[in-house]
């Protein structure tokens, strides 16, 4: 009996004991709190990564923007009898410019996307806010030198802009040209600052297109200034010089910053870095650590890690959600041009299916962010307007078309080039969601009075109409006092 | 909607499909169940040990085709006497399931039966190979297996001790342990030559444990003053661990364990949780001469769920009593044989959260280009703590005309503040949402029960018991949050809304179909006619068969032309709660036989059909109800089914195509009564028992569900969304069933052996 009572004496006092605040302390095991995160170079590498990481995701630039970007632009062809898009509330709607809230896969693009916006600015906080808990635990790292900081400051700076970009073009109207420096129509909720904690201060309005593209340019300025001064030889797969000036040539040209826009294109292609490939088709079909010289920025897909929803939606032989549509066929009028024959197929039915990105073997093909065959566009096309360097015109276009085995010219031709041109970059760029800039920059398809030479007669709305934006998802609308709405 | 090998979909197509016969995929997913249970029970023992054993097995195919669930138990308990003063004790079950599932609602199987288009062969043509196999129901059952099997150990030792009079002690250690293995595995797909058997292998263990060790103190004063106080400790730690791996390529269809596959195909993912709870607590009852009682007690709750500085919370009560019938003065009054009133008052708390959810933390389970990357999942909350609920019950029981009838009142009253709730966030801030403590719920109710003895004779008796209550769940505060800020449905199903049960339908209201084309006057969102350029009333444009609804303010708009924002014209619409509910249970017995029945009812709430949407509608590739033979055309005009080519009033309509729009159209009376279990038994008399040696013995036949009335035309007004009842969502979207699998009617017959 005695030991029994000692023994519920030692139990019991050690239980009381042990009730001490302590004693519902819990380590996690599989989840990394805040505070613990980034602790040295290493782990601002693994952010670095998740940045990466996000921005591979199929909504962000894994294949979805690229899909509603040909969907708006109408060059697809839909089969309307396929589920997914028969559907109501699906793709089809957005083929048919009467998009709404309830959009599931756009809300997802719209959350994916910043989700990797949110990690560039964690990376940024980390490397110059020496406010920050990440900040402070770097200082004390050896390895953090001025030179990691440069390199992975313009990496952030470059997915920033990229991710930025992307929103804009869904959800806001576009630049107005002929209203530079004075574009206050809203454009997207610009942010620049990591959120790591709730719930208090988490919504933010949106800024005006102006501003956006304000901080678009800054942050592409930035980064390439960053990364040539880190002067890093980095794979393709990440962020360079190059890629930052490769990008500030296509934001310039959709501001029409045309001189600005011919001269970071050049740059480009004067760097010598990259190269056409002979072929029009490879650069689109590489997978894991294969990169063409054509390519200058994208994302790797490895084995069971990566993404691209191109495959999925226009892959020629699986019935496929999407074709071509036989007006952009048709503008491909040689028979001998090499795009004519590697990017398309006919398909049952004489539907026109597009080859451009199948995935041929296991594995999805990696994610072009950017490649020389656009700078050439762009150099071409704002320097001629610019009526400046010709000569430099007639070479891009001359390098597109010959690398095409499509015919060349030996002079600008007087009537009409500006139509030729556009309606090259058209071709070379199908399929890569470029179509759609174009709409938004020229503010209405380019239609040719005859209807043969773009045959855009299709496109029935104007490039700034607003039945072709996305609405601001019904999240962000409910947490944020007075935001604006796309409301047509 | 059927792939037709990539090309368009012709009337010939169908034509050939249907003269083969057409399917009933109902018919074709379920099949008549049955049920097999057995269980063996036996107790006993001697002055110093008593034990209690027990066995069964019970195997359930249930009515959907591939449906098999199999329980294998096992109980033992033994207590022993060591001397006058200590007991020791031991409990311990094994349970043993295994769950065969077929996918459900969304997923495929019953859900799928239900969208499928009855003109499609189950088989092509060939009548061997089955068509469509991804998108077939049938293929599903035939090729997908998903099994789960658990193991399960519940023990506890405790150790009961009297330090002398009045005072024991009391220590309870407690142990479950749960192993799952989930396997789900898709076999080959004939149709497809380069395809190979795949398995999903996912292990879950759960391991918990418990502690209570507490003082009891039992003493009466005086013959008249008797106490009870409690004092002591509890403890609970409980941790989880997952793991699943993946594995392709099998080279041969028998062989299932991912150790076999293909290693190139092989992923592995896991994850780690765990919470811990602990309390200190009092408690103390006090009974004056058996009649007048008091009760308080107090405890300081903490869990590890909270963020830093709100782990702890506090919540007394107190309750008092007093049985009436026990008054000297009260022996007089015949009628009443028995009263008893009850007053509490107290506060509890509640921490039903993730069990990091007020940590912000970040995941490392992405990769980039052979890299591990680091990724911000979760919002941290520093503030987190507990949510708490403050309560009142005033409770009547009583007995009349010698407890001949008997019954209770409740009537209660609770509040809730600082609600745990995943609270939607702009998703631009980078997340989805943040969980918050936050608004203000009320709770009140009454609740009646009544067991009436209406016959009592030797030979013949019947009872009649009766319950029902009346409840009200009203939203006080959302600290100025709109309703589409919690997590929940998508648009038109459950919201939350100030002054409104939880889980309000928020919907536009319909206002029928437009009969012939016509023009409307376009209206702002304060109710005024919108001007054109001239100063006119703006008028739109609206083609017979568009679908019509009200704006906020009563005017009529479309979907292409609606006031304001659309979504701005939604309003609450019908209750997910009904006015009252209960239930009539009915018990003959006559000699060996007993015969009894239940009724159940619930009246008042509205259920919104979420399949209704879209199989009222223009879907195409999805079966439709008979109502869209209604549809609107020039020569049916007077119709509430809106035109097929789309209703959302294009002129053009080439522009149209269906839109599922939620609106009360959809929303329907889920009032009830259904006669839910019926029990037919004779038991043997005593002197054939004696003859064969038995204690007692009872053949029996029950049924459930036999009978349903409702105006509801779902499946069955009693099932809900298919989410997790405990789950904020199952709370928000209960009432908007998608593709639900209805209740199953059964009949039983059995037999109860007591030796």
């Amino acid at each position: 009996m005695k030991k029994i009572i000692v023994l519920i004496a030692i139990l019991s006092s050690s239980l009381f004991i042990g009730s001490c605040e302590k004693i519902i302390d819990i380590d996690p095991v599989t989840i990394i709190p805040n505070d613990i995160v980034i602790e040295s170079v290493a782990d601002l590498d693994a952010v670095r990564n998740g940045m990466y990481d996000k921005m591979q995701g199929g909504n962000v630039l894994g294949g979805n923007g690229v899909s509603y970007a040909e969907l708006l632009a109408q060059d697809t062809q839909v089969d309307e009898t396929k589920d997914e898009v028969a559907q109501p509330f699906r793709l089809l709607e957005v083929y048919k410019h009467i998009t709404s809230v309830q959009i599931t896969a756009l809300r997802d693009m719209w959350r994916d996307t910043y989700n990797a916006i949110n990690v560039a600015n964690i990376v940024l906080s980390a490397i110059d806010d020496e406010t920050s808990s990440y900040n402070q635990n770097l200082q004390k790292d050896p390895n953090f030198t001025d030179q990691v900081k440069d390199q992975y400051r313009g990496e952030a700076l470059l997915a920033r802009a990229i991710l930025h970009f992307e929103l804009l073009k869904f959800w806001s109207s576009p630049y107005d040209i002929n209203n530079a420096g004075n574009n206050t129509q809203a454009g997207v909720v610009l942010r620049t600052a990591p959120t790591l904690s709730g719930p208090d201060g988490l919504s933010k309005a949106r800024s005006t297109v102006e501003e956006c593209f304000t901080q678009i340019i800054a942050d592409l300025q930035a980064a390439e200034q960053s990364l040539e001064q880190a002067n890093v030889p980095t794979s393709k797969a990440y962020g360079s010089s190059l890629a930052a000036t490769a990008f500030l040539a296509r934001v310039y040209f959709q501001v029409g910053k045309n001189t600005e826009a011919a001269a970071a294109a050049d740059k480009v292609i004067q760097s010598g870095k990259f190269a056409l490939n002979a072929d029009v088709k490879t650069a689109f079909q590489t997978k894991g650590f294969n990169i063409t010289s054509e390519v200058i920025m994208q994302l790797v897909n490895l084995g069971n890690d990566g993404s691209n929803a191109l495959s999925f939606r226009f892959q020629s032989n699986a019935a496929p959600l999407f074709g071509c549509s036989s007006l952009l066929f048709n503008t491909y009028s040689e028979v001998a041009d090499l795009r004519r024959q590697n990017w398309f197929a006919e398909g049952p039915n004489n539907r026109v299916l597009v080859t451009k990105q199948d995935q041929i073997g296991v594995g999805n093909n990696n994610l072009i962010l950017i490649r020389l065959a656009e700078m050439h566009m762009v150099r071409a096309e704002a320097n001629f307007m610019n009526n400046a360097n010709l000569d430099q015109v007639l070479e891009s276009y001359n390098a597109i078309r010959s690398r095409a085995n499509a015919s060349t010219l030996t002079a600008i031709p007087a009537n009409n080039f500006l139509r030729t041109l556009r309606s090259e970059r058209r071709r070379e760029m199908a399929f890569e969601g470029d179509r759609y800039n174009q709409i938004r920059r020229l503010f209405a398809a380019d239609i040719d009075n005859n209807g043969v030479l773009d045959a855009l007669a299709r496109f029935d709305v104007q490039g700034n109409a607003c039945e072709l934006l996305f609405k601001i998802p019904q999240e962000e609308i409910a947490g944020t006092p007075d935001i604006e709405q796309n409301d047509c | 909607m059927g792939n037709n090998n990539g090309a368009p979909w012709t009337r010939a197509n169908a034509d050939s499909l249907a003269a083969l016969g057409g399917t009933d995929w109902i018919d074709a997913v379920t099949r008549l169940g049955s049920l097999d249970n057995v269980g063996l029970s036996a107790s006993g023992g001697t002055d110093k040990t008593t034990f209690y054993l027990s066995a069964g097995v019970r195997k359930d195919n249930g009515f959907l085709e591939g449906n098999t669930f199999q329980l294998y138990s096992s109980r033992a308990n033994v207590e022993l006497k060591a001397s006058d003063r200590v007991k020791l004790g031991i409990n311990f079950g094994i349970n043993f399931t295994k769950n065969q599932q077929v996918p459900l609602s969304y997923a495929g199987g019953f859900g799928k039966a239900q969208q499928k288009l009855t003109y499609l062969p189950i088989y092509a043509n060939d009548g061997e190979t089955l068509s469509e196999p991804y998108d077939n129901p049938v293929w599903q059952i035939n090729n997908r297996e998903y099994v789960a099997n658990i193991v399960r150990n519940i023990g506890n030792i405790y150790l009961d001790v009297e330090l002398f009079k009045g005072l024991s002690f009391r220590s309870e250690w407690g142990g479950d342990l749960l192993n799952q293995r989930e396997l789900e595995r898709n076999n080959r797909n004939l149709l497809d030559p380069n395809s190979a058997p795949s398995t999903w292998d996912r292990r879950v263990n759960t391991w918990r444990w418990t502690n209570n060790d507490y003082f009891t103190y039992n003493h009466t004063f005086a013959d008249i003053h008797n106490i009870v106080a409690t004092a002591g400790f509890s403890y609970e730690n409980s941790y989880t661990d997952y793991l699943g791996i993946y594995g392709g390529n099998f080279i041969k269809d028998n062989l299932t364990n991912t150790g076999q596959s293909d290693p190139e195909t092989r992923t592995t993912y896991g994850s780690e949780t765990g919470n811990k709870f602990v309390s200190t607590f009092a408690r103390a009852n006090y009974k004056f001469k058996d009649r007048y009682l008091l009760s308080a007690s107090v405890r300081r709750d903490g869990s590890s769920r909270f963020a830093e500085n709100n782990k702890y919370g506090i919540f007394p009560s107190i309750g008092l009593g007093w049985i009436v019938s026990d008054e000297p003065f009260f022996k007089k009054i015949k009628v009443l044989s028995y009263l008893k009133t009850r007053l509490t008052y107290g506060l509890a708390g509640n921490a039903n959260i993730g069990d990091f959810a007020s940590i912000g933390y970040y995941n490392a389970s992405g990769a980039y280009n052979n890299g591990i990357a680091l990724q911000p999942s979760t919002l941290s909350n520093p503030n987190l703590g507990w949510e708490k609920s403050e309560g009142m019950d005033f409770n009547i029981d009583f007995g009349l005309l010698k407890d001949r009838i008997v019954g209770s009142v409740t009537l209660y009253t609770k509040t809730a503040r600082d609600l745990l709730l995943n609270v939607n966030t702009p998703t631009s801030s980078g997340y989805s949402f943040v969980t918050q403590n936050i608004g203000k719920l009320s709770n009140k109710g009454i609740e009646i029960q009544l067991t009436t003895r209406n016959i009592s004779k030797r030979d013949f008796a019947w009872t009649t018991d009766f319950n029902i209550s009346f409840n009200r769940n009203k939203v006080l505060d959302l600290s100025g949050l709109p309703p589409d800020s919690f997590e929940g449905g998508e648009a038109g199903e459950g919201r939350v809304l100030v002054g409104y049960p939880v889980g309000q339908a928020y919907v536009v209201r319909s206002a029928g179909v437009q009969n012939a084309d016509g023009y409307y006057t376009q209206y702002d969102i304060n109710g005024n006619a919108m001007l054109d350029a001239q100063g006119n009333n703006m008028q739109f444009f609206v083609p017979g068969g568009t679908e019509l609804f009200y704006d906020r303010n009563g005017n009529i708009m479309t979907w292409l032309k609606p006031t304001g924002s659309f979504y701005d014209n939604r309003v609450a619409a019908g209750s997910p709660i009904p006015n009252f509910w209960g239930g009539m249970t009915n018990t003959f017995t006559y000699k060996g036989f007993d015969f009894s029945f239940l009724f159940s009812f619930q009246q008042g709430n509205t259920i919104y059909d979420d399949d209704a949407k879209s199989q009222i509608g223009n879907w195409r590739g999805q079966a439709q109800r008979a109502e869209i033979l209604n549809a609107w055309t020039p020569e049916n005009p007077n119709t509430d089914v809106p035109r097929l080519a789309g209703n959302q009033g294009y002129e053009d309509i080439s522009k149209e195509s269906y839109v599922s729009i939620n609106s009360t159209r959809f929303l329907f009376d889920g009032s009830y009564i259904r006669l839910r279990n019926l029990a037919f038994g004779y038991t043997l008399p005593q002197n054939i028992l004696e003859k064969i040696k038995m204690d007692k013995v009872r053949i029996y036949l029950a049924a459930t569900n036999l009978l349903l009335f409702t105006k509801y035309p779902g499946w069955d007004p009693e099932v809900l969304r298919n989410v997790s009842p405990n789950s904020q969502q199952g709370n928000v979207s209960a009432s908007g069933p998608y593709l639900p699998t209805p209740q199953a009617k059964s009949v039983a017959v059995g037999i109860n052996l007591t030796f």
